[in-house]
């Protein structure tokens, strides 16, 4: 080793300057010690710059070392390297009852050997089980509510990240739920002090408002332990193969609701669910026209589809499918929006588990969306990052799946018709039908299951008020099921079952709880309340170790699904919004309507959305009065109470720049197509009308138009009429069309529809491609720094934006704050193999 | 194959003797190796044609009266035929059959990896293929070697591709290819000029259908 490393060393100097070479050595080194891979010992440019992307700059900037230091400090304390994925099982099988059936007869096992020397003892077995449950709670409490001082608790809590950050690098299941009780503990700890020793009862403002915080923080505890429970183990179910006796396939229909959409958006949809593979016969697709419109319905007897009104309009959605309940006799439903579009091979993936299991009643597929959310749309983030759903339809629901407490979610699923009937058809008594018919299937003792494989796609929400519109709806639904059923109550429900349906409940519920976490410091600042009242120390050795644990934890549990920081930026859009109607749906369970999405909008130009917006800079304007208060405070406030400011001044910053981020997604980014434009590659030919043939990849398409990449330049130009030949399942079919720009080697063109048939051809060679959206999102690991420094810049533009709208002159200043923000982040570290972005 | 690194041969046994157009062979150039097998010749690259683009090829030809005498001999000893075409054993001989002598292809089907039968959807297709599976008693099971292939694919032509879809209806899936060639005017300009479509026109799409071909066939035939 070591004569390789001096051989090494001489290569590097024939090559390099002494500094340089130092320089790649130490980069040699950090890759023998951090991933000990001797046998590709090899000093390299590309290797050193891989631990040391700092390297990469030209030329040494001020302070390099420093960051150099920074950087090998991080790497050796911090960093995590990329865990091998595990491979998965391929059995259809789901393990969900054969791993809770083991972990109870564990622990059953355990309660035996235990209670054993005591047999002679006690009469009764049941009792002495008990007897030690109780025991082993009460030693738990006990550690949990241990009091320690400051120096103890750090210990302990030393002790504790070390141990995280090392299960943290390991791999699997179960390093992951000793990550969750570390947190556990730590976060319980952290309560359990809070509760006993921080309200200062004496000084009403300072109870009052500290009970008010210690209530939020409650709330925040409560759902931290939920999620940690509702996804401890998430199933990852398989697909189920279906009889290959197509007689045995059972008939099903297929609904598409529809309200107020335009045609074209629901257009798609109907063709490709009318091209399902599924025996015709057992197929039958229907439109539910709740707008009750003659040119659907010219429309549906044109494809030889049903056409579903009613007489009247009430319980929206809800009672539309009843309706057509009524009207058909399929033995499974398969709902879809009226802008989920499915893949031909929807219910070929779906519909085995049915087989499998005869108490199943509900399969529910991911809802994935093909055009951005306003957050992926006004940051320019689409396809990038994580969007909102990813986390509910990546892991949450997966975790349910486990529990059996997987939600129906609308759309893109199938619903066994019997059941569905048993509980009264589609839940009406609240705005979030889809969930509450769920419970309801799960209180007749049904199953249900989760398959992640996006097998449809339709549009998100297409402007931030919509969004805030549907999130509304949501929060109001489910607030309203937790008064009206709530899951902790009533009969049928196992305690696993409770627990999921409470947590997306008491989620909904975040409004009040982020608002106060958003004020909170200016308690302190503006109105010198004491609301922790605690020594700064002793709130640095418990409140921190909480946060980091929770962060750490989630990290790596979500990290895939939703980076770290954006679910505070999504909360905090929404927190003011969803106050209100969770907290009469509280009060007034009955109150309310369903409100429909819009679908298939266009934003003809950017404009800053002043009413959405409005709350949130309230809230910054009085945090930024907080902030000059902060800063006085700090020179004229006793010394033993820095720290304090200190401490607050900190959470304001972060909620300011989390409230810039808020900020920044009012701004709506111009969206001029109602097509959205759905980045592909998929290899194609162009037929001219000389019958010369060239083969091109399609790039993108709409319901309207394709782009293209041409092996050359000039090939085409504007106006000129073309064939496109496309695959479509294992035939090919050739669609006409005319150029309507070229630049380079890029054309775009307009789809000339001779016929529904055509275009339903190119539906299904697009959009109902069984592969259409796998694969959509590169899931990149976790990197929690990243993401911090990406919340800040987001954070920043959002008063930049701000500036821009209201006080031009103050830009220069924000440019110059994210002048600073930039040089600055250059000294946080950076992953390896990162090239830093400047 | 030859741009992908394989040896490759080619021998054009159709009566038409055609296949030398695309060679670049010159017309008055009459010569092939059916003389010099019915001449017991001894070695039969005397009577290889090297085209500008490195392919050696073998034409049939002019034979006129002796054809039906050279068939008989080929399907009377397919081996020995084989054997004097002497093909480098890691290289490929593709052999061009006429398309109107089923004999043959009873003769050699044991003898090759991969018998491709080449269609074209066009309105004779449907009675003489269905009289081809009749005479050969395809419906009884079909070698392992047998292939269809549809070439001239033309989706934009209602008629193309309608009987293209019987077709492909009525052929089970396991003895057709996945792979197809495209209509394209290009590869008809390219034989008028005496050029491969590669020389003729690079972004001609029949240059990726062959391309995806050939190494269809090499993958094929390495499996085999």
């Amino acid at each position: 080793m070591f004569k390789r490393l001096v051989e090494q060393w001489r290569e590097a100097r024939q090559s390099r300057s002494r500094l340089a070479s130092i320089r790649l050595f130490g980069a040699l080194i950090l890759d023998l010690v951090f991933i000990n891979r001797p046998h590709t010992l090899h000093l390299n440019d590309q290797g050193a710059a891989y631990w040391l992307p700092q390297l990469e700059q030209r030329q040494m900037r001020p302070l390099d070392p420093v960051r150099w230091l920074i950087q090998i400090v991080w790497l050796a304390f911090i960093y995590q390297p990329p865990r091998s994925s595990v491979t998965s099982s391929t059995s259809t099988t789901p393990k969900r009852i054969d791993w809770l059936r083991s972990i109870t007869g564990f622990i059953s096992r355990m309660l035996t050997l235990a209670t054993t020397p005591l047999r002679p003892f006690v009469r009764s077995e049941r009792r002495a089980n008990l007897s030690l449950l109780a025991l082993g709670l009460a030693t738990l409490a006990f550690v949990l509510t241990l009091p320690m001082d400051a120096a103890q608790q750090g210990l302990l809590l030393l002790i504790f990240w070390g141990i995280a950050l090392w299960v943290r690098k390991q791999a699997g299941q179960f390093p992951m739920i000793v990550m969750m009780l570390l947190s556990f503990f730590v976060s319980t700890r952290y309560i359990y002090w809070r509760i006993t020793e921080t309200i200062n009862w004496s000084h009403p403002l300072d109870g009052t408002l500290g009970f008010i915080l210690l209530s939020a923080e409650i709330y925040a505890w409560i759902i931290l332990l939920f999620g940690y429970m509702q996804t401890v183990w998430p199933l990852k179910r398989k697909i189920a193969q279906l009889p290959s006796d197509l007689d045995k396939w059972p008939s099903v229909d297929i609904y598409i609701p529809t309200y107020n959409e335009p045609l074209a958006v629901v257009k798609p949809t109907i063709m490709a669910a009318q091209a399902i593979e599924w025996p015709a016969e057992k197929l039958n697709v229907y439109l539910l026209d709740d707008g009750k419109r003659n040119d659907y319905k010219q429309f549906c007897e044109q494809l030889g589809i049903g056409y579903i009104v009613r007489p009247n309009s009430v319980h929206a959605k809800a009672g539309n499918l009843n309706h057509a309940l009524t009207q058909t006799n399929g033995e499974y439903i398969a709902i879809f929006d009226c802008d989920h579009v499915p893949t031909r091979g929807f219910l070929q993936m779906t519909m085995g588990w049915f087989f499998k299991d005869d108490k199943l009643a509900l399969v529910q597929t991911p809802h994935h969306f093909f055009s951005p959310d306003p957050f992926e749309r006004n940051l320019s983030i689409f396809r990038n990052r994580p969007n909102e759903g990813e986390l509910f339809y990546g892991l949450i629901q997966d975790g349910n799946d486990m529990w059996n407490a997987s939600f129906f979610c609308g759309s893109c699923a199938v619903l066994k018709r019997v059941p569905l009937e048993e509980v009264g058809g589609i839940a009406v008594e609240t705005v979030t039908e889809d969930a509450h018919t769920a419970l309801k299937l799960h209180r007749q003792g049904y199953q249900t299951a989760y398959l992640n494989i996006p097998l449809a796609a339709g549009l998100a929400t297409e402007s931030l008020a919509d969004h805030i519109g549907q999130r509304m709806r949501w929060a109001r639904g489910m607030a309203q099921i937790f008064r009206l059923d709530n899951p902790l109550l009533g009969k049928g429900l196992n305690w696993a079952q409770r627990l999921c349906y409470s947590n997306a409940m008491l989620y909904f519920l975040n409004g009040g709880p982020r608002l106060i976490f958003l004020t909170a410091p200016l308690a302190f600042l503006l109105l010198g309340s004491y609301i922790v009242y605690a020594p700064a120390v002793m709130i640095a050795v418990y409140a921190l170790p909480h946060i980091i644990h929770a962060n750490l934890t989630n990290s790596r549990k979500q990290g895939k699904y939703r980076h770290s920081f954006w679910a505070e930026m999504y909360e905090t859009v929404l927190a003011w919004y969803i106050l209100k109607p969770t907290t009469v749906a509280l009060f007034a369970p009955h109150k309310g309507k369903f409100n429909v999405t819009s679908k298939g909008q266009r934003v003809d130009k950017n404009y800053f959305n002043w009413q959405i917006s409005t709350p949130y800079i309230v809230l910054v304007l009085v945090s930024l009065l907080g902030f000059i208060f902060g800063v006085y405070k700090f020179f004229t406030i006793e010394d033993d109470q820095q720290l304090t400011v200190i401490i607050n001044m900190v959470w304001l910053t972060y909620n300011l720049i989390i409230l810039g981020g808020a900020v920044a997604v009012a701004e709506e980014a111009r969206q001029q197509r109602t097509a959205h434009r759905v980045a592909v590659d998929i290899p194609i030919h162009i037929v001219t009308n000389s019958e010369h043939s060239f083969s091109a990849r399609m790039v993108d398409f709409s319901a309207q138009g394709v782009g293209l990449l041409l092996p050359s330049n000039q090939l085409l130009h504007p106006g000129q009429s073309i064939h496109i030949n496309i695959r479509q399942a294992t035939s090919r079919r050739a669609l006409r069309a005319e150029v309507i720009s070229c630049r380079e080697q890029v054309a775009g063109v307009e789809l000339k529809f001779a016929n529904a048939e055509e275009e339903q051809a190119f539906v299904m060679a697009t959009f109902g491609r069984l592969d259409a959206w796998l694969g959509w999102r590169p899931h990149q690991e976790e990197q929690p720094l990243a993401s911090l420094r990406e919340v800040i810049g987001y954070g920043l533009t959002g008063y930049q934006r701000i500036a821009a709208q209201i006080a031009p002159y103050l830009l220069p200043f924000f440019k110059h704050l994210n002048w600073i923000w930039q040089r600055l982040a250059t000294f946080l570290p950076i992953y390896p193999g990162k090239a830093k972005k400047s | 194959m030859l741009r992908q690194g394989t040896k490759v041969r080619s021998i054009d046994v159709c009566s038409h003797n055609d296949l030398r157009l695309w060679y670049g062979m010159p017309l008055q150039q009459t010569g092939g190796w059916a003389q010099g097998f019915m001449d017991n010749a001894q070695d039969s690259l005397d009577f290889a044609f090297q085209s500008d683009f490195g392919a050696t090829f073998l034409p049939l030809g002019e034979v006129n009266e002796g054809y039906q005498a050279l068939l008989n001999r080929i399907e009377s000893d397919p081996v020995a035929w084989l054997e004097w075409l002497k093909h480098e054993p890691e290289g490929m001989l593709i052999i061009n059959l006429p398309s109107h002598c089923e004999r043959l292809y009873k003769a050699l089907i044991q003898h090759v990896d991969l018998h491709l039968c080449v269609w074209q959807a066009e309105p004779r297709v449907y009675p003489r293929l269905q009289q081809f599976i009749k005479r050969q008693q395809l419906n009884d099971g079909v070698p392992e070697a047998f292939l269809f292939i549809e070439n001239g694919v033309a989706p934009q032509l209602e008629l193309n591709r309608d009987i293209s879809n019987i077709i492909h209806h009525e052929l089970a899936d396991d003895v057709t290819t996945d792979i197809s060639i495209m209509r394209d005017q290009h590869i008809a300009e390219a034989l008028a000029t005496q050029q491969s479509c590669y020389e003729y026109s690079i972004a001609a799409s029949a240059n990726a259908d062959f391309t995806e071909l050939a190494s269809w066939i090499m993958k094929r035939c390495s499996n085999a």
